[in-house]
């Protein structure tokens, strides 16, 4: 699947362990109020403010986080639709914020994107051949034009779609043909990154199952690295190597799959695990610890820890000093806590003792 | 009986990995298409479709018309002048004593003209800078809409009246251009409207972030999936535009007199009608048949493709 050599002229030549993605103190703000008749930069919605992650070829980063946390935001930074408020973005080396247009539509075509809704996301008045052609008649070079509708037909096959489905319309389409469409799309250009913004959480539960098991088998064989953004995690427990939990524009909790499904550390975590279903007839009528409240506003984060205001266990210092995203003693992975909960102690389940003084 | 053969395997169970959520069956559903049944099934959309076309026929060719219906030989006696319909001249003659049918006749092509030019014109004028507008707002926006909002202030007829009186040697396309100028401002508005509700649409992000330029995202993505409505508006202009040009004429700011428009004969009816009838009532039949027809025929288009009034 890999378009091209290498370029000669690549400014920064491939080191053995570079990874394919690092972003470094990447912040989205949206002023708020502004206007004529309003002072400018009264506010700013800050939905992703400081986020550092690293992805390297061949793995998968799982980015949780409920409604509202910044997930989307930030891949549509890391897609480049948006310019950052500050931070860098860097795929195989390159800022993609430092590029011209030349050198930015090169990257493009390093890094695809798989949207959330398969019914939104294809254009209605456009045949599944064009839509997968398209990134192919975008990027001319890749292929020429005569060789497009042979790669369309192999794309629509790898992703599990009869050829024949290349004279439809999205309209004839079920949601998880579509979302196998768009995924088709995205690898047209032969990606080395893959990001799935929530690529499945608009589909029914068994068809989910099968574009999770297509995506699974994709990433085997085309050798990507994909960052899968998702609520669901046992979605993310399925298919991610590494997992970062992401609250109110911030990663609170980063590590293998194994160390933040194992042991926990930040609240917050543990929380959203606790809020996973249990298929254990047993443990029916347990109480879970659920979180109260809501996300509070990113326009006016809280001082200190973000969580600090749902946490269990805020104490003075968590209003005052704002914990930094560091492996803390006794713990195995970073976690941006001041008091990580110690491993595999199950979370409190009592909600009168919900609240901390 | 019983098949002598087995069932054999179907080819489904060689497919892969197909999806087991059903696929749409049905004919395929679009809004073209749903919109074309629904106007096929409507007697009111063939009759004013039969009504423009035998209007666009007298347009395109008013001697077949001349031919068939008269014993007109071209001349005019003044002799004859303003004399009603007898055998032969079903429409009487005019005040020049020339045959009316074939005058009415040869009145509906600067009409037809001016209601299409019109009406093309504007269209592309307000899907160029509607698209402009709406696609990359900010300055470009503010800038195209107060000019829009300018446009809309100015009343049609009044303002072609004052621009027409200015510059009184025109023509039709002198006129066409004059009408073009003050009736871009509505469908302007509606693209722009259409294309800021599209231009955020997914598949649009999608190929954004593919790294495709501007130009390929308005032309393949947003224009045709914006430019229905403004289609649907421009089809109702068409009789707006014809009533507006016979105004006009009758007006006396319009076409003037060895032209030969409706409006001029209605203009030239308006003095000897009580005494002659004719002379206004078939012009003024042709005309209201026109402008009901094309009114009628976008209404019809509009109900078909606008999804909130099903």
């Amino acid at each position: 699947m890999s378009t091209g050599a290498p370029d000669p002229t690549d400014p920064n030549p491939p080191e053995p362990d570079r990874p394919v993605l690092r972003v470094r103190g990447l912040a989205k703000h949206y002023p708020t109020g502004g206007g004529p008749f309003r002072r400018r930069g009264t506010g700013a919605v800050r939905a992703v403010d400081g986020v550092d992650l690293e992805l390297h070829r061949g793995e998968t980063l799982g980015l949780v986080g409920e409604s509202g946390c910044g997930k989307s935001t930030l891949a549509s930074v890391l897609m480049g639709a948006e310019r950052p408020s500050a931070g860098t973005v860097e795929v195989d080396g390159q800022d993609l914020f430092a590029l011209d247009r030349r050198q930015l539509r090169a990257v493009r075509r390093r890094m695809q994107m798989v949207l959330q809704d398969p019914y939104s996301s294809l254009d209605p008045r456009m045949t599944i051949g064009r839509i997968v052609a398209e990134p192919l008649a975008i990027h001319p070079e890749v292929l020429p034009r005569e060789r497009r509708p042979a790669k369309v037909a192999e794309l629509l096959r790898l992703v599990g779609l009869d050829p024949a489905h290349a004279d439809r319309y999205p309209h004839q389409l079920s949601g998880g043909q579509r979302q196998r469409v768009g995924i088709a799309r995205a690898l047209a250009l032969g990606p080395e990154l893959l990001l799935c913004d929530e690529p499945v959480s608009a589909l029914d539960v068994s068809v989910q199952a099968q574009v999770l098991n297509l995506l699974a088998d994709l990433r085997e064989r085309l050798g990507l690295a994909c960052l899968f953004i998702a609520h669901d995690l046992a979605v993310v427990q399925y298919l991610c190597d590494r997992i970062a939990v992401m609250y109110l524009g911030r990663i609170v909790e980063t590590g293998t799959r194994e160390q933040v499904y194992g042991s926990p550390y930040h609240p917050y975590t543990r929380a959203l695990l606790a809020a996973v279903p249990v298929p254990d007839p047993t443990l029916r009528g347990a109480q879970v610890a659920l979180l109260e409240g809501d996300l509070p506003s990113p326009a006016d984060p809280p001082s200190g820890c973000r969580f600090r205001t749902r946490c269990p266990q805020a104490q003075q210092r968590c209003a005052q000093e704002e914990p930094a995203l560091t492996v803390r003693p006794g713990t195995d992975h970073p976690t941006a806590c001041h008091f990580p909960l110690p491993a595999q102690v199950p979370p409190p389940r009592d909600p009168a003792t919900g609240k901390a003084p | 009986m019983t098949s002598p053969h087995p069932p054999g395997p179907t080819g489904d169970l060689l497919l892969p990995a197909a999806d087991t959520d059903a696929p749409p069956q049905a004919p395929p559903a679009s809004l073209s298409r749903d919109a074309w049944q629904q106007l096929r099934a409507r007697p009111v959309v063939w009759a004013c479709l039969a009504v423009i076309a035998l209007i666009g026929l007298t347009a395109a060719a008013p001697g077949l018309f001349t031919a068939l219906f008269t014993d007109d030989d071209g001349r005019c006696e003044l002799a004859r002048s303003k004399l009603g319909p007898t055998t032969g001249h079903p429409f009487g003659y005019d005040l020049q004593g020339c045959d009316y049918l074939a005058q009415v006749v040869r009145g509906s092509r600067p009409s037809l003209l001016a209601g299409v030019a019109v009406t093309a014109g504007a269209l592309l004028v307000s899907v160029v800078l509607g698209l402009l507008a709406g696609f990359y707002g900010g300055w470009v926006d503010s800038l195209l809409s107060r000019a829009t909002e300018v446009a809309f202030g100015l009343p049609f007829v009044l303002g072609a009246t004052v621009i027409l009186v200015a510059f009184p040697r025109h023509g039709l396309g002198a006129m066409t251009l004059v009408l073009v100028a003050l009736g871009w401002s509505t469908m302007t508005r509606v693209m722009r409207s259409q294309v800021i509700a599209v231009k955020d649409a997914d598949y649009v992000r999608a190929a954004r972030m593919t790294g495709a330029r501007p130009s390929r995202l308005m032309l393949r993505h947003v224009l045709p999936n914006a430019v229905t409505p403004v289609v649907v508006v421009a089809m109702l202009n068409v009789g707006n535009v014809i009533s507006g040009e016979a105004t006009l004429d009758f007006l006396g700011v319009g076409l003037q007199y060895p032209a030969v428009s409706w409006g001029l004969q209605l203009n030239t009816a308006q003095s000897y009608f009580l005494d002659h009838p004719h002379l206004l009532a078939f012009p003024a039949l042709f005309l209201s048949a026109t402008v009901l027809s094309f009114i009628l025929l976008g209404d019809a288009v509009r109900d078909a493709y606008d999804p909130k009034l099903r």
